[in-house]
């Protein structure tokens, strides 16, 4: 008798969480339309973007709808996911055997996936003719052993944003004196902070920042088989000591080293820097800070002796765990098609991959009402030719541009030399590319 | 008592069950993976004590497992303490008492990427705070909070109280609402003034209340992540890098999962050994 | 504890001086928020990022609120959140203090290893148990389910440990006289126990709810739908990757929130009872 309530209560208790769980039905039904796919088949392809929404929803939904119509027999299911949290969702869904079929990730990410097989292979995948409709260094931006892991999308190229208010007020001309080199750039820092107490150039330092402004001042990373540590020379001296003595006599921000990217924005916005790389984000800053964007004048990235610049590719891939990688392919192949790119780059400043798109006079010629959005598109695509991947996917990459930060940190906080600091890094480079 | 012997057992039941699925049998697992190289997508391979053994060679680790008491000595005292004070002023009989128990529970619904940038406004170089001190002349030049490796960690760990505060102070709030009024009236019959009362009415009757404090607050620093992921991302060089922080790089961003479990299990254990003492310490008098 | 029965000799300058501190205490706690809150308000032109930071909008507006509501399907997510929210509230402070019952009151084998046991549940991170949780809930047919959101949160460590503090403050005499009177051990749980702790009941139950409202991670991991998105997960998008408008953040933030602090205003109401009063006196 006694226990009669308590057993009745767990009943209830029981139902309750029973029957809340019943509308799962229909989700398990969706995964098993997944199983029959292949060529003329029907099949349901699953796929994932980076923060797209919603300024992209209209647009990506377009070309979704375009693909169904054009292949009644396959259905695309869109999930937009946070960047921040994207590797976390698809190691999950990876590791349970629950992968999508087509996703957006950035290159440095997928290597990993691609170094461990999990990617499909798109040599094999899309057709030779295909491929030839690519960018060349993007396409090969996403190799890695041999293998290409991916179908590259959208790139851009590094284009400084510039505030005028900032480079008068310093008594210099924007026209004239706006930095092309690292030699430059120091140059304005300098003026820039004598004169108006605020800092010309913030550099950032951020994830493989460090690796790309060496190889830009001519250093080389590792040797020619990636076995060992080849930047413990003049060049790489050179890059150690610049920033060191930019950040200790305060001509960058202390956020310089510290910070994400986010803090080379704000501070830009908040009209406190002159001179920063980040064209990415200029329509952040149309929308936060209209008065420095009236402000901005869009010029060539600083580079150094190299004369290189560096090209950034977002791309899209295809899990082997897929159960339909004929129509995965095939909706990833028509995604970044020229005509859609297209459209893609007309709706925020990035350029396409595909070579038909970027013939489009959108990217060449300036309008008489041209915006710092408008040119910093054309400024873009007018250096792509001159542009490639600096840094090359290399397997332990997060290990190795570590430990390149840790001992630049070093340098810059004052605790060892530059050539100390270079020691270190050559050290800890040769202990990871000897795994 | 005369209770059925299978009584505990039932009214355990439930929650049991839950914990099983969701917690218990993934811990087991996190376990096992951390004597194998599970990278996430191959399938793992037992490779014994390795993980451990290159895990106490690793000087990160050491860096982080220190940085990470650093951080428990700091955050503890404080969060157990002041939510006293907070509790007692806020358990007024006023007007308007509900408006402020709402101000300072607000930190801890705001979410830290937004409080976040204002922190940041508060330790920029050029900041409120280097401001204040400027005028009260305690400083010659600036202090860069989170810039620097001496300060950056002390820096983030103000936030965390910030934010913790208000949570301990309803926990606190809800203790007080237990003390019998009876004690108070006795208390005033001897004479006893306010500091008094607190002291030796307030404060031992609240230690039940105490213990959970200082386990709960001892637990959260020990798994601090988001405030260093927001604030500083570790850095610089390191200094205000956590445990967590490195346990959520090594797996995420370089697919060590097995290594990430090994660092997760010592961090489990040292929890697991804090905790038994606090018991043991303080919970004696009241654990029935 | 009730200051103003203590013998003051002006009980006005107290009150000013209690005043005074609370509202010392308050700017510290929201001075973010302020940040938060103008942000908000700012009208397009306005550089939000603009050095000195300036608090007062200058054309203040409400359109950044209208915008985000228009944003995604704004009261389909509030719905999902709500019913997460409810149904994980519910079911934690149930099982919580049905666990902690026998945990403070019973003598039974294994009891200090299952509390240790249980506590144990917070020792380690959340990231290291997430792929076998979603394994197995993937097994027990819970992706894109709100049971799937609410189910892993419905028995916590810091739930039993709260309840099972609060029945310790509880004098024992009180189960005995009703065992006496021939209570079984559910009735003197659900009819002497339950009442006499609501204060921390309805802790757990601000706790739990906050908890659950704000959660991120775990939603985003187990719903792959987007009509079951949760609040937090909607909002999210408004950090997109080419534009991120702060006016906009700031204004879904303050949105996520006001729930929780109505559902705060209306509880901590509980809070000024003496619960304990009636039952020793009477």
């Amino acid at each position: 008798m006694k226990k009669k309530s308590l057993i009745s209560l767990l009943l209830i208790i029981a139902m309750l969480v029973m029957s809340a769980c019943g509308n799962s039905d229909d989700s398990s039904a969706k995964d098993g339309e997944k199983k029959e796919s292949g060529g003329s088949e029907e099949a349901t392809i699953e796929f994932w973007t980076m923060q797209l929404k919603p300024t992209f929803t209209d647009y990506i939904e377009g070309v979704i709808a375009d693909f169904e119509k054009e292949n009644p027999n396959i259905k695309v299911k869109w999930l937009d996911v946070p960047a921040a949290d994207l590797s976390q969702k698809i190691l999950t869904a990876v590791s349970s055997d629950s992968a999508p079929d087509v996703v957006n990730l950035n290159p440095t990410f997928a290597s990993q996936l691609a170094d461990l097989d999990a990617l499909v292979n798109m040599d094999e995948a899309v057709a030779e003719e295909d491929q030839k409709k690519y960018v060349q260094g993007a396409w090969e931006a996403n190799q890695i052993n041999g293998t290409t892991f991916a179908i590259p999308w959208y790139l851009s190229t590094e284009v400084s944003l510039n505030n005028k208010a900032i480079y008068e007020e310093a008594g210099l001309d924007p026209e004239k004196d706006i930095p092309v080199t690292y030699e430059d750039a120091k140059k304005v820092a300098k003026t820039v902070k004598e004169e108006t107490g605020k800092y010309g150039y913030f550099p950032s330092l951020d994830l493989s920042l460090v690796l790309q402004h060496m190889v830009k001042m001519g250093a080389d990373l590792t040797n020619e088989d990636g076995t060992k540590a080849a930047f413990n020379t003049d060049a790489g001296l050179k890059a150690f000591e610049y920033f060191t003595e930019l950040y200790q006599d305060d001509l960058i921000p202390r956020e310089a080293l510290t910070g994400d990217q986010r803090s080379t924005i704000d501070m830009y916005q908040a009209g406190q820097v002159a001179t920063f790389m980040g064209s990415q984000f200029i329509s952040q800053i149309k929308e936060n800070a209209p008065d420095i964007y009236e402000n901005t004048l869009p010029s060539t990235g600083i580079t150094g002796e190299s004369g290189k610049k560096t090209i950034s590719v977002q791309n899209i891939v295809v899990p082997e765990q897929t159960e339909s990688k004929e129509a995965a392919v095939k909706f990833a192949l028509f995604l970044t098609n020229a005509e859609n790119q297209l459209e893609f780059s007309k709706l925020t400043p990035i350029l396409p991959s595909a070579v038909e798109a970027l013939e489009d006079p959108y990217f060449t010629e300036a309008g008489e009402d041209a915006e710092p959005v408008d040119l910093v598109r054309i400024q873009s695509a007018a250096q792509l030719d001159e542009s490639e991947l600096l840094i090359k996917p290399m397997d332990n990459y997060d290990e190795l541009r570590q430990a390149m930060y840790d001992a630049i940190s070093e340098a810059m906080l004052g605790n060892m030399s530059p050539q100390e600091a270079l020691d270190q890094a050559e050290a800890a480079w040769n202990e990871i590319l000897s795994k | 008592m005369r209770t059925n012997k299978l009584t505990p057992y039932l009214f355990l039941l439930p929650g049991l069950i839950i914990l099983g699925a969701f917690i218990f049998y993934p811990m087991l697992q996190a376990f096992w993976l951390s004597m194998t190289d599970y990278n996430m997508i191959a399938d793992a391979e037992f490779v014994g004590t390795t993980n451990y053994e290159n895990l106490f060679q690793d000087d990160l680790f050491w860096k982080t497992l220190t940085n990470t008491f650093i951080y428990l000595i700091g955050v503890v005292p404080a969060l157990v303490i002041i939510p006293i004070f907070l509790a007692v002023l806020v358990n007024q009989k006023l007007k308007g008492i509900g408006f402020f128990r709402s101000a300072y529970y607000i930190p801890v619904v705001t979410s830290l990427v937004v409080a976040g940038i204002a922190w940041d406004w508060v330790y920029k170089e050029n900041g409120l705070l280097n401001y204040v001190l400027d005028i009260l002349n305690i400083i010659s030049e600036p202090i860069h909070w989170l810039t620097s490796t001496q300060t950056a960690i002390f820096a983030v760990m103000v936030v965390t109280i910030w934010k913790g505060l208000g949570y301990y102070m309803i926990i606190y709030l809800a203790g007080l609402q237990s003390i019998p009024n009876d004690l108070y009236e006795a208390a005033d019959i001897d004479g006893a003034n306010w500091w008094q009362k607190v002291t030796r009415v307030t404060i031992p009757m609240l230690m039940p209340f105490v213990l959970i404090v200082t386990i709960m607050s001892s637990i959260a620093a020990m798994k601090v992540f988001e405030e260093i992921y927001i604030m500083t991302g570790g850095g610089p060089l390191h200094s205000s890098e956590t445990l967590v922080f490195y346990i959520y790089t090594e797996a995420f961003d370089r697919l060590n999962m097995g290594y990430a479990s090994a660092a997760g299990v010592v961090l489990f254990l040292i929890t697991l050994v804090l905790s038994i003492i606090n018991i043991k310490f303080m919970g004696k008098d009241n654990t029935a | 504890m009730e200051i103003s029965k203590t013998k003051t000799n002006n009980p006005i300058i107290k009150k000013f001086f209690l005043y005074l501190l609370l509202i010392i205490v308050t700017i510290f706690m929201i001075g973010p928020f302020l940040w938060l809150l103008s942000t908000a308000l700012k009208s397009g032109s306005e550089n939000i990022f603009q050095y000195p930071p300036k608090l007062l909008p200058e054309n203040p507006t409400l359109t950044n609120f209208v915008k985000v509501m228009d944003t995604f399907p704004f009261w389909r997510y509030l719905f999902n959140s709500v019913v997460v929210a409810v149904l994980t509230v519910f079911l934690n402070v149930l099982f919580c203090s049905l666990a902690a019952y026998p945990l403070a009151r019973m003598k039974f084998k294994g009891k200090n290893t299952i509390f240790i046991l249980v506590l144990s549940t917070m020792m380690i991170p959340f990231q290291l148990l997430m792929i076998p949780v979603y394994i197995i809930s993937l097994k027990l047919g819970l992706q894109n389910t709100y049971m799937g959101m609410v189910l892993p949160h419905v028995t916590t460590a810091f739930g039993v440990f709260l309840m099972r503090q609060a029945f310790l403050t509880v004098p024992k005499e009180l189960d005995e006289s009703a065992r006496m009177d021939g209570a079984n051990s559910f009735q003197i749980w659900w009819r002497i126990l339950m009442p006499l702790v609501k204060p921390s009941m309805v802790t757990l139950m601000i706790f739990t709810f906050v908890s659950a409202w704000g959660d991120f991670l775990w939603p985003l991991i187990i719903v792959n739908d987007q009509d079951m998105f949760t609040l937090p997960l909607g909002l999210n998008m408004l950090q997109g990757t080419f534009t991120s408008d702060w006016r906009l953040i700031a204004a879904g933030a303050i949105i996520s929130m006001i729930p929780i602090i109505v559902f705060f205003l209306f509880l901590q109401r509980f809070f000024i009872k003496g619960a304990m009063n009636g039952a020793i006196k009477g």
